[in-house]
């Protein structure tokens, strides 16, 4: 059944194709209808704690299409199918705007959109290895034709480099996938597969999902595509894509590195602090907003890492909430630097200031964003206590673990230095820039629903709901 | 039920008043807040103690449980007729102001953040109101966000090259990331908390088995824990951000000095301290904390009275001598740790501890009347500056009175309930060579009072202003006489109250009252008021010299803090970014990965194209050489 949608979806993608040619409004709402099945598709599980599985075998090869919905994977799927079918919505008025940029109908956007945000999906619902490579494969062909079609600057030399860096990171991920395979490839750990796998598929298998979250050293290529990607593009690869990295983490790698030392923890927890800090330092350093909001992805998947490094239960529902809520804010933010794009024309926040005065639901629904990424009073804050009380089960309060709970001080502080002076130089103080145009509803609408999702998520009962939800599912596989 | 409605009146009704017009707004919000102190009253008289609880997230240890005690109905009480108060004088304040919708959806949100802070006895869930506390006073702080220049404190020169001013949006900034340090460690130490004793309901980590943490880990926990309230209580080292908070309209400061913000802190404070010496009698070490708390304290109180005697501006005063009056409760908390240990009684611990909770009311009721008071007079005058003004008497009479009724209250003068309040505070913190610091409080804070009001009201009338509209001068007239009769109460019941709530709340059988002598700081006080008078009202300013100028610099310029934090530390953290971008983002990774290795690939690609020359003789050289290579890898292997 849900195989059968997800097969389905994929199809449709032609509709939005056919659409756009003629008015990229419809194809934009259909996309939009295209995306929003997979909301229910991952609430459930969130909300009723089920776990549901379809098995597909095929060819002798045993799960090979199987599809399971966890608790787990179904915070993914809800957040890839709220922020993509909110994103298409906004997408309609941006890309009318883009198409005529570069001089080519919006098309190829649509028809690639779909699939983008379906096989996301499908990389957290497979059960099978090789599917969950297959998908992230699909995922990066899909956007690397955004990118170098609709994109802005040089934009067939960050294609480039967007496809060079997702390729190595899938490809050294199939490299672990298959040495640490027994006889017959099979499930994902998290799904009972067993393994018995030396430090080297592990360490495939890490590099490649710290490549594909950007972690410090290997992030270089996110400011480059994620401030050059067309802006709905970016509002799913800045809170969506990058995050899938850390779910592979935890579906495959941490179920095998669970039983590894304290110090390898240790390690990775320091590296994850630092990824978070220096990502928050070069956000505070940046005057183009989308390459602001692109560092900040890098802080935030340091906060993702934090959860997932610390190997206990706590982290990883800490983690997974997170995904929640850097999807939702960052979706708004993102589609707040495309309403500048489009009503401003401009990306230079030295130039903007006192945008509140015309621009007030934009400025408060972004300042909700900027609330996720500092966990305060939004979905973002559940995301955020649960994360600091899995560092403090690991490493305690003593001189020992002082290192890491200054860093973590630190990360919190530093998340929030970048986001007030933000919000404060684009929405405050004197008017600097010149209004041009109202904004249509269909770029403010889905700013403002994914800002009140955020703090509703937040509120209980809900937040309780899928936090038990996550957390029980988290503790019967990993145990 | 009542408790929800209690709790979630204002931030509903304001929500409620969000479509609706300006007037709408304002009277929509009142009337949450209205209905918020009736039932806190309802609460306050019911005479039953309860705590209610409701689950939501069991696994962090988060329930929505709230304790109706005594300590959280009279603080109760207190918060929310405040606010009422003060949402009664905004109306007309704030009338006509550009951005209504926010100010009164803040206003709201923050009168429910500060009473789930009143009465959470779940520490997450204390934390929500705690977060929703910090986040109100940044976005009211920061309200008048077009940055116009009548808004700003400090005048406009630079110390050090650092700016003196401070609009409203860099005074909000300040706030939110001064408060979020302390909110850093204060999650951390809930964090740890609950993973470590599985509990954070204040009752239920009273008898925790404290003992389960090793050597260091407890001090540092309270110490972490104590960091929230020191940030948001505005203690030394993080008082700055309370004195450029001035940028606010008068009502917020009004809120965040008197029923809200600051006093969260040290209201958190009172509320974790049984836990704190629960874990004191095991863990001799947690000791350090309360000294810490007496000593940054103490050292608060001493600098922000001596800088609001040279203070420039009339909010600048108030703020400081609220930064002065906080330290004096911090001290009072850290004292009764210290009074504990050194009598071996827990009594002891109880008359400290009630002198904070006493002064949180005497400093509330006087603090909130003279912002608005003095309000009124920013507003009548136009300027936000002392010198400016003079002679006010003549017009703002109704104004005039309230502010000496206010004043005499808040500097200590007998019958006023500040009179009563301080006694308890510098009587708590009497320990020691600390009584020296009681006795230059006493001596001081009379002295700005008293220049305050002198300055402002008296002397010869320069210019024409209006006497305040009633709607605004009837809340802040009716605190200023409300601190005559609950100081007369006091002798005669309100302060046994207060004890009798505190040690109930701390579970102590008595409260051990360990009053040093107060004659001498009880001198200094009426030398303080014949010098004030005399230099303020007799003969209305002095001209200083020399030396005592030179202090008043120091004093003026805020001991050269904010060149500390707006630029060493602020422009620091900025250049560090700046630096760390171009030499390692840019300068390493970027050209390591998008520079270097592209090119390396190139150079190899030339090299091999440079292989290929199309010779035939050429490619068979290749694959002899390949073959001899082969052969001597196998040999070796």
């Amino acid at each position: 059944m849900i195989a059968a949608i997800l097969v389905a979806l994929f199809a449709l993608s032609l509709v939005p194709y056919l659409l756009a040619k003629r008015n990229v409004y419809r194809a934009a709402y259909t996309s939009a209808l295209l995306a929003a099945p997979l909301v229910p598709i991952g609430l459930y599980p969130l909300l009723t704690g089920q776990i549901y599985e379809e098995q597909y075998s095929f060819l002798g090869w045993r799960d090979l299409f199987t599809i399971v919905l966890t608790p787990l994977n179904g915070i993914f799927v809800f957040t890839i199918g709220l922020v993509g079918a909110l994103v298409a919505i906004f997408s309609g008025p941006y890309m009318e705007y883009r198409s005529r940029d570069v001089s080519r109908d919006a098309a190829l956007f649509y028809l690639t959109y779909t699939p983008f945000v379906v096989s996301l999906a499908m990389v957290t619902v497979v059960k099978h290895l090789i599917m969950i490579y297959v998908f992230l494969e699909i995922a990066l062909i899909a956007s690397l034709l955004q990118v170098v079609y609709y994109g802005y600057g040089d934009r067939f030399r960050i294609g480039l480099m967007y496809l060079v860096w997702s390729h190595v990171a899938a490809l050294l991920m199939l490299a672990g996938f298959v040495l640490m395979v027994s006889p017959s490839m099979g499930a994902a750990p998290i799904y009972g597969g067993q393994y018995d796998v030396g430090p080297l598929p592990l360490a495939l298998i890490l590099i490649g999902a710290l490549i594909k979250m950007a972690a410090l050293g290997l992030h270089m290529w996110l400011p480059y595509v994620h401030a050059e990607a067309p802006t709905p593009l970016s509002a799913l690869l800045s809170p969506v894509l990058v995050g899938v990295g850390g779910y592979i983490l935890i579906a495959v790698f941490v179920p095998l590195a669970m039983s590894s030392s304290v110090l390898f923890s240790g390690y990775l927890t320091l590296y994850a602090l630092a990824t978070g800090i220096y990502g928050a330092f070069m956000a505070l350093a940046q005057n183009d907003i989308k390459r602001l909001l692109a560092y900040s992805t890098v802080s935030q998947m340091g906060y993702m890492l934090l959860g997932i490094a610390v190997f206990n239960n706590y982290g990883i529902t800490g983690a997974a909430v997170h995904y929640l809520s850097h999807g939702l804010g960052k979706a708004v933010l993102f589609m707040a630097a495309g309403y500048l794009i489009l009503y401003m024309h401009m990306r230079d926040i030295t130039r903007l200031g006192g945008l509140y005065a015309d621009h007030a639901p934009m400025a408060i629904a972004s300042i909700i964003g900027f609330l996720n990424l500092v966990g305060i009073l939004t979905v973002g804050m559940i995301a955020e206590i649960t994360l600091v009380v899995g560092v403090t089960e690991r490493f305690g309060l003593s001189p020992a673990g002082a290192p890491y709970i200054l860093a973590l001080a630190a990360l919190l502080i530093a998340s929030a230095v970048y986001s007030f002076n933000t919000i404060r130089a684009l929405f405050f103080g004197p008017r600097r820039y010149q209004n041009s145009g109202r904004p249509s509803p269909l770029v403010l609408v889905p700013i403002v629903v994914a800002a009140a999702a955020s703090v509703i998520m937040f509120l209980p009962p809900i937040s309780g709901i899928i936090w038990e939800n996550i957390y029980g599912y988290i503790a019967l596989a990993l145990g | 039920m009542i408790e929800a409605l209690l709790i979630l009146s204002p931030v509903l009704f304001s929500a409620i008043g969000v479509p609706l017009r300006e007037r709408a707004k304002a009277v929509v919000t009142t009337l949450g807040t209205l209905v918020s102190a009736l039932l806190a009253t309802l609460i306050f008289m019911s005479g039953q103690e309860y705590v209610l609880e409701y689950p939501w997230i069991r696994g962090l240890g988060l329930s929505l449980s709230i304790h109706v005690t005594g300590i959280s109905k009279v603080m109760g009480l207190l918060v929310s007729w405040l606010v009422f108060l003060i949402a009664v004088y905004s109306i007309r304040y704030m009338q006509g102001d550009y951005r209504p919708g926010w100010y009164w959806f803040m206003f709201g949100f923050f009168a429910t953040s500060m009473l789930i802070i009143v009465y959470a006895s779940n520490l997450w869930f204390l934390l929500v109101g705690w977060e929703g506390v910090g986040l109100a006073s940044w976005a009211l702080v920061g309200h008048w966000y077009r940055d116009e220049r009548d808004k700003w404190v400090g005048d406009e020169r630079h110390v050090m090259g650092t700016k003196y001013w401070w609009t409203p949006s860099r005074a909000g900034l300040r706030a939110i990331l001064t408060v979020r340090i302390g909110d850093a460690f204060f999650i951390i130490a809930l964090a740890y908390t609950f993973s470590s004793l599985g509990t954070l309901d204040i009752f239920g980590l009273r008898g925790a088995e404290w003992s389960a943490l090793s050597g260091w880990a407890l001090p540092l926990l309270f110490l972490f824990m104590i960091m929230g309230p020191l940030t948001k209580s505005a203690q030394f080292p993080f008082h700055e951000w309370l004195l450029t908070a001035m940028t606010g309209p008068t009502s917020v400061s009004a809120l965040i000095h008197a029923a809200t913000m600051v006093k969260a802190g040290i209201y958190v404070l009172i509320i974790i301290s049984p836990i704190m010496l629960g874990a004191l009698s095991v863990a001799p070490t947690v000791l350090t904390v309360f000294y810490l708390l007496l000593v940054l304290g103490i050292i608060t109180a001493v600098m922000t009275t001596v800088m609001a005697l040279a203070s420039g501006e009339f909010k600048l005063v108030l703020a400081n001598s609220t930064a002065a009056n906080l330290g004096l409760m911090t001290a009072s908390v850290g004292a009764s740790g210290v009074l504990y240990q050194l009598t071996g009684n827990y009594g002891a611990a109880a008359f400290p501890i009630a002198a904070a909770l006493a002064h949180i009311i005497g400093h509330a009721v006087s603090k909130a009347s003279l912002f608005m008071g003095f309000g009124a007079v920013i507003h009548e005058a136009g300027t936000r500056f002392i010198y400016d003004v003079s002679g006010l008497y003549k017009y703002m009479r109704v104004t005039a009175i309230a502010m000496f009724l206010a004043m005499f209250s808040l500097m200590g003068i007998p019958p006023f309930l500040g009179f009563f309040t301080k006694e308890m505070a510098l009587a708590s913190i009497g320990i020691g060579v600390a009584i020296y610091s009681a006795v230059l409080l006493s001596f001081l804070t009379p002295i700005y009072g008293l220049r305050l009001l002198g300055l402002t009201f008296l002397g010869e009338t320069r210019t024409h202003v209006h006497e305040a509209p009633p709607l605004m001068w009837a809340p802040y007239m009716a605190l200023a006489l409300a601190g005559i009769p609950l100081g007369l109460m006091w002798p005669v019941g309100g302060e046994k109250a207060v004890e009798e709530t505190v040690a109930q709340y701390l579970r102590s059988a008595e409260v051990y009252v360990s009053k040093v002598a107060m004659y001498i700081p009880l001198l200094f006080l009426v030398l303080g008021v014949a010098l004030g008078a005399y230099l303020y009202v007799i003969r209305h300013g002095v001209e200083l010299v020399g030396g005592w100028r030179t202090l008043w610099r120091v004093a003026y310029d805020r001991f050269y803090l904010p060149v500390l934090y707006d630029r060493i530390i602020g422009g620091g953290f900025a250049a560090i970014s700046r630096a760390l971008y171009v030499a390692v983002d840019v300068k390493v990774l970027d050209a390591f990965y998008h520079r270097l290795l592209p090119s390396a690939f190139g150079y190899l690609s030339a090299l091999f194209r440079a292989m290929q020359l199309g010779r035939v003789n050429l490619y068979i050289i290749y694959i002899m050489l390949g073959i001899i290579m082969t052969g001597i890898i196998i040999l070796l292997i």
